[in-house]
């Protein structure tokens, strides 16, 4: 059943409203706005501090990544940088050294516990023979011990099987180099033989196999005590861990 | 006087909701009307009414407009809500005076649907017709659908078990 009095009430009310929003759409009656969330703002603050802080984990975890990329691209130029500067030197040795048969590359460690050798990814295809000299820029790596078409095994200069004709550069004085594991000893420089601890070491050329003058390495010390000889320890130039281009020459 | 202040703390928690819903998800929602389908539900659905111990329809119209008006202060704009919301209550409490419906949930379903569109309805009609404003009529057509949609499983939830 449909009461007047509500129906009344209604009409009202809609009539009332009508005529409100008739004169405010001709903007006769401006009615002022309220922004109910700025009642809530210390909430709507709480959820922008909550969306910067997802925000900035989710981009805290992106820069990270960029990071890491990044140092990695880094280490990769910088190790470039590093290997053209190194195949610059090898070139201004090559360009100085007429005698170099060619420039090859550190493949791997020597295959054989009992031997210290490496491997290079040049071989007789490339003119290299057996005990050819291989050196860097620093001085004298070793000899070329085996000989395949793509590559070949250098013995180290520290490998107890390693022996080689030097001279006190200094001094002059003679003796006959062989390595002892991770350094070398001069044996067979008599004991009248003025060496100074720095004195630098360099091939000879007696022994028919190293080019004369090749630097090796320098004093370390010299030991009296023993025998007729001096036994002079010697620290090689090149250290045997950071061998990466080799340029081989021709026997002596 | 009871009875005021409840629904008027009412009326509060429901504008505090529909903003947080806001501002947290920016889905707009008509919870308004889910009020004066509560406010009905309390007062006017059949067992109470049987008991005659509802009140009379002037009350619950000005209680309505009074709905309208908070929501419209919001809008810049005095008045669509207040008719709509009006009308939409006033049309509530006569359906739910009629003892030959069942109200079974899907029943309620169907009812807080059509009458939460027809309030968005209303109210879009006044202010398309008044104001030069311009609208994109599939998508409003479309946020009116959720809204509508959104309020039919609340509704059922705040009239479970009822009447």
């Amino acid at each position: 059943m449909i009461k007047k009095s509500s129906i009344i009430s209604l009409i009202l009310i809609t009539t009332f409203c009508i005529f409100l929003i008739f004169y405010q759409s001709k903007k006769e009656i401006i009615l002022p706005k309220f922004y109910f969330s700025q009642l809530l703002k210390p909430l709507i603050l709480v959820k922008d501090s909550i969306k910067d802080f997802l925000l900035l984990k989710q981009e805290n975890a992106q820069l990270k990544k960029q990071i890491f990329e990044l140092s990695l691209k880094e280490n990769y130029y910088s190790s470039l940088v590093q290997e053209n500067k190194r195949l610059k030197e090898i070139l201004s040795l090559k360009e100085q050294r007429k005698d170099i048969v060619a420039i090859g590359k550190v493949i791997s460690k020597g295959s054989t516990k009992y031997l210290k050798t490496i491997w290079i990814d040049k071989g007789s295809a490339h003119g290299i023979k057996k005990d050819y000299s291989a050196v860097t820029t620093n001085g004298l790596v070793g000899k070329i011990v085996s000989v395949y078409p793509e590559s070949s095994e250098i013995l180290l200069i520290t490998d107890p099987n390693f022996s080689v004709s030097v001279r006190i550069e200094r001094s002059r004085a003679e003796g006959i180099l062989s390595g002892k594991g991770d350094k070398c000893v001069i044996k067979y420089i008599p004991l009248e033989e003025e060496v100074l601890v720095g004195d630098r070491v360099i091939t000879s050329g007696l022994d028919g196999i190293f080019p004369e003058g090749v630097i090796i390495g320098a004093v370390k010390s010299s030991d009296k005590r023993k025998g007729l000889f001096q036994i002079i320890e010697v620290i090689p130039m090149q250290p045997e861990n950071k061998i990466e281009e080799v340029a081989v020459i021709k026997r002596g | 006087m009871k009875k005021l202040i409840k629904w008027i703390s009412l009326t509060a928690l429901t504008l505090l909701i529909q903003s947080l819903i806001l501002i947290f998800t920016g889905i707009k929602t008509n919870l308004f009307f889910l009020l004066i389908f509560l406010f009905i539900v309390d007062y006017y659905f059949p067992k109470e009414q049987k008991k005659n111990i509802s009140p009379n329809e002037v009350y619950p119209l000005i209680f309505f407009a009074f709905i309208g008006f908070i929501e419209d202060l919001g809008q810049e704009i005095i008045g669509p809500s207040i008719i709509s919301k009006s009308i939409t209550g006033y049309l509530l409490i006569k359906i739910t005076n009629q003892f030959f419906f069942t109200w079974s949930p899907p029943f309620k379903g169907i009812i807080i649907f059509i009458f939460t569109l027809l309030d968005e309805f209303i109210s879009m009609v006044i202010v398309m017709s008044f104001f030069n404003l311009d609208f994109e009529h599939f998508v409003l057509l479309k946020e009116i659908f959720i809204r509508a949609l959104i309020n039919v499983p609340l509704g059922l939830f705040i009239s479970w078990g009822r009447p």
